[in-house]
């Protein structure tokens, strides 16, 4: 075994999307030296993904009558999104930065939509009560990613790309570092830092049909949890109501926001009859549920879906606006949305639980902290909004970088020969996987794992099914052990790491399903057929998993009110 | 999915829905999105990574090369003045012409496909040369074709033998030809410009 890589930086970010991404140039511009670890290119992250675009209340567009638009309407709107689980502070500090960060990354080069008076455009979106969601076309996501990939770049910041990392170092109850392995040479490497920042997105594939990216597994969460650092709200889990039939590929709230309506068998526009005022447009989860109970009622197409039309915007407006999702839709089902209505079933879309911080991204570990979906601080609750997403992830970004360049002058450097002796652990671990022989293959304990998620906690959630798809997560997890791979290799050995994924996965189910069977309510995303009704008397708090002795247990902290206090939620 | 039916063999795969870049191989040796294509399984078909770039392990490319072109066009916001305390301007005409080439995603498959890139590994590429030009037509940067002068010469703009394959074989339609020539016009224009101006002296 050669002599093992160590690099040390005062602070690491775990992460190259777009939280990642913004929070390196904070860091790296106050003189601070950092670097980015990311698993895939940065450009490649699950950020690029996003379609429908990024919420703020810039007013360019007037609202019903004329109105103009306002950060506290938008946090209103927020909080009654997050069904009154929104800490209320963390959202006041999202929604007033939000005009300011659409204008930073208009200062860095993004290209937005623009109206005819060559303001930045804004389209309505799903639980809004103004046209507030900013957006370039239907891939907002990309062209923010690049802008933020391209200061990156032109600010020489060191990213070690294709990096995956295997855990993180602790020493006295800080942080001081992590391990990684290059994936396309196998070998580790250790990197000792006063702080390490997540920035390393939602754990969407541990279900089976997601929108996500191959790469959500929820590798962050996992590395916090087991390094002391509690997770919060896991089992708020976001489901979309729209993705295509057959590959869960994301069709935009966009599609929607333009003027899309969702149709039955008998072409009924039924969302009028769940959400009467807000229609086509109330939130997620009130959609993804209505879409749940056509299909249920046998007023589904075959296959399980509802149709998502949008002829009636004309062929013009659908080439201008959403040509990604047309393309997609295209491509992936032989459909032209101009001439035919969309096939779509909701899918698991997002994580609103994360990582327990604070509005400074403090984790419960001194020495990391954790921003963007990986994160909960929380600024969704039990339900996020459309186009909060891609604003949490820049203003965050930012916003812990300034915590982490406050904090950081105070901190020792770490140990060098800690990091020594982690990359030697680590690197006997993965000296035993490789080495193991007979058991059982991978990719069946995956996607058993994925189908137990999907059918004992999706949408509709009840008592005794989760317990009975708890069990058979532990039994999944047992198997586990036995797995051994075929792939031997240390060079580019996408197995292994389709297998320390797996392992992180584990973790992330068993949290959901904790929170989930500990929360006797239904709020948001969180839908229990067995308590149907929201219990603010009993459930209006946070949910906090902690490890101990590999075993995690729930406890309960308060919500944060303020300024708006909880009300019944109707659309 | 194509790939995904062939068990244990290394490629990159992140999404699975052309939106990413990061899966691109050739299949009877042109470029192709390795995902969207229909196969049948009793038809034999040659998989091969993309050509001109270092293999490391079975279609997964080395693509440093790629992104050494890409930074080589200094890929960045350069403004033409101070920020303002809100959104610079822009129409949506101008925004449109624009948005032909930032959906690129550097997956490289117009890289691949160029038989210049074949012939001369220092060519910038279609890739680096459309970003480049995304540059140039921004109306917020304002720096004329000063922004061009980065790549003129023969391993660049005029590198170019205008076979298209680089817009074919685009998973996201942009056309890098249509940028080049474009240079190269204004390229020529400025130089005419100056020579008569140096003539009048």
């Amino acid at each position: 075994m050669s002599q093992p890589a160590i690099h040390e930086y005062d602070a690491i970010i775990i992460g190259g999307g777009l939280t990642g991404l913004r929070a390196a140039l904070q860091i790296s511009h106050a003189g601070i030296s950092c670097a980015v670890l990311s698993k895939v290119h940065p450009l490649r992250s699950h950020s690029v993904a996003a379609q429908g675009g990024m919420n703020a209340s810039l007013g360019n567009v007037p609202g019903p009558g004329g109105a103009s638009d306002s950060w506290e309407l938008h946090a209103y709107d927020t909080v009654k999104g997050s069904d009154y689980l929104a800490d209320q502070d963390a959202v006041v500090s999202m929604c007033r930065e939000a005009a300011a960060t659409v204008f930073e990354l208009e200062h860095m080069g993004t290209v937005w939509s623009r109206l005819d008076d060559g303001k930045i455009a804004q389209r309505p979106f799903g639980g809004a009560g103004f046209p507030r969601t900013c957006y370039a076309t239907d891939r907002t996501g990309h062209n923010m990613l690049h802008t933020l990939y391209e200061q990156v770049t032109n600010a020489k910041i060191p990213v070690y790309e294709e990096f995956f990392v295997t855990s993180l170092i602790t020493v006295s109850g800080r942080c001081t570092g992590c391990t990684a392995l290059e994936i396309m040479t196998g070998t580790v490497h250790g990197f000792p830092a006063k702080v390490i920042l997540m920035a390393t997105g939602g754990f969407g594939r541990i279900f089976s049909r997601s929108t996500n990216a191959l790469i959500n597994t929820g590798d962050g969460q996992t590395l916090a949890i087991h390094a002391g650092a509690p997770l919060k709200d896991m089992e708020f889990v976001q489901f979309h109501p729209t993705t295509l039939v057959g590959t869960s590929i994301l069709i935009s709230e966009a599609a929607r926001g333009e003027g899309g309506i969702l149709l039955n068998t008998s072409g009924e526009q039924f969302m009028a009859r769940y959400a009467p005022r807000s229609l086509d447009l109330a939130p997620r989860d009130v959609v993804a549920r209505a879409i749940e109970q056509e299909i249920a009622a046998g007023r589904g197409f075959e296959g399980g879906c509802v149709h998502l039309d949008i002829r009636h915007l004309g062929a013009d407006r659908i080439r201008e606006r959403l040509p990604g999702i047309r393309q997609l839709a295209m491509d992936f089902a032989g459909i032209d949305p101009i001439t035919e209505s969309i096939p779509v079933q909701p899918g698991q879309h997002y994580s609103m639980g994360g990582i327990d911080v604070g509005i400074d991204g403090k984790s419960g570990l001194p020495g990391l902290y954790a921003a963007g979906e990986c994160a909960c601080v929380s600024v969704h609750g039990a339900n996020r909004l459309g186009g909060n997403s891609l604003l949490e992830t820049v203003v965050f970004g930012r916003l812990v970088a300034d915590a982490i360049i406050r904090d950081i002058g105070s901190i020792p450097p770490p140990a060098e020969v800690l990091a020594e002796a982690a990359v030697q652990e680590m690197n006997l671990k993965i000296i035993g996987i490789l080495g193991r022989t007979g058991g059982v293959s991978l990719f069946p304990v995956l996607e058993t794992l994925k189908e137990t998620m999907s059918a004992h906690f999706g949408i509709f959630r009840e008592g005794t099914s989760m317990e009975q798809g708890l069990v058979r997560i532990r039994e999944l997890r047992s198997q586990f052990g036995n797995v051994s791979l075929s792939d031997k290799e240390t060079l580019a050995n996408l197995t292994l790491i389709r297998y320390l994924e797996l392992e992180y996965m584990f973790t992330v189910a068993e949290a959901v399903a904790l929170g989930a069977l500990d929360r006797k309510e239904s709020r948001g995303s969180h839908t229990r057929t067995d308590y149907p009704d929201r219990d603010d008397n009993n459930f209006l708090h946070h949910s906090i998993a902690r490890m101990e002795n590999e075993q995690i247990t729930i406890l309960h902290v308060p919500v944060t009110l303020g300024m708006f206090d909880p009300q019944e939620r109707v659309y | 999915m194509l790939i995904n039916r062939v068990p244990r063999l290394a490629c990159r795969t992140q999404l699975g829905a052309l939106i990413a870049g990061s899966l691109y191989l050739t299949l009877s040796d042109y470029a192709l999105p390795g995902l969207t294509e229909p196969w049948d399984p009793a038809e034999e078909v040659i998989v091969e990574p993309l050509p001109h770039l270092p293999v490391i392990k079975d279609l997964i490319v080395d693509m440093e090369t790629f992104f050494e072109d890409y930074r080589a066009i200094s890929p960045v916001f350069k403004p033409g003045n101070p920020d303002p305390s809100k959104e610079r301007l822009m129409f949506p005409l101008v925004v449109r012409e624009l948005e032909q080439y930032t959906p690129c995603i550097l997956c490289a498959a117009c890289y691949a496909a160029c038989p210049v890139n074949r012939k001369n590994p220092r060519y910038l590429g279609p890739a680096a040369l459309a970003k480049l030009y995304r540059f140039r037509i921004d109306p917020r940067e304002n720096q004329g074709a000063e922004r061009l002068m980065t790549a003129d010469n023969p391993e660049g703009w005029w590198g170019c033998e205008f076979h298209t394959n680089c817009r074919r074989v685009c998973p996201k339609d942009v056309p890098p030809d249509k940028a080049i020539g474009h240079a190269r016009q204004e390229l020529s224009r400025m130089k005419k410009d100056q020579n008569s101006l140096g003539e009048g002296q």
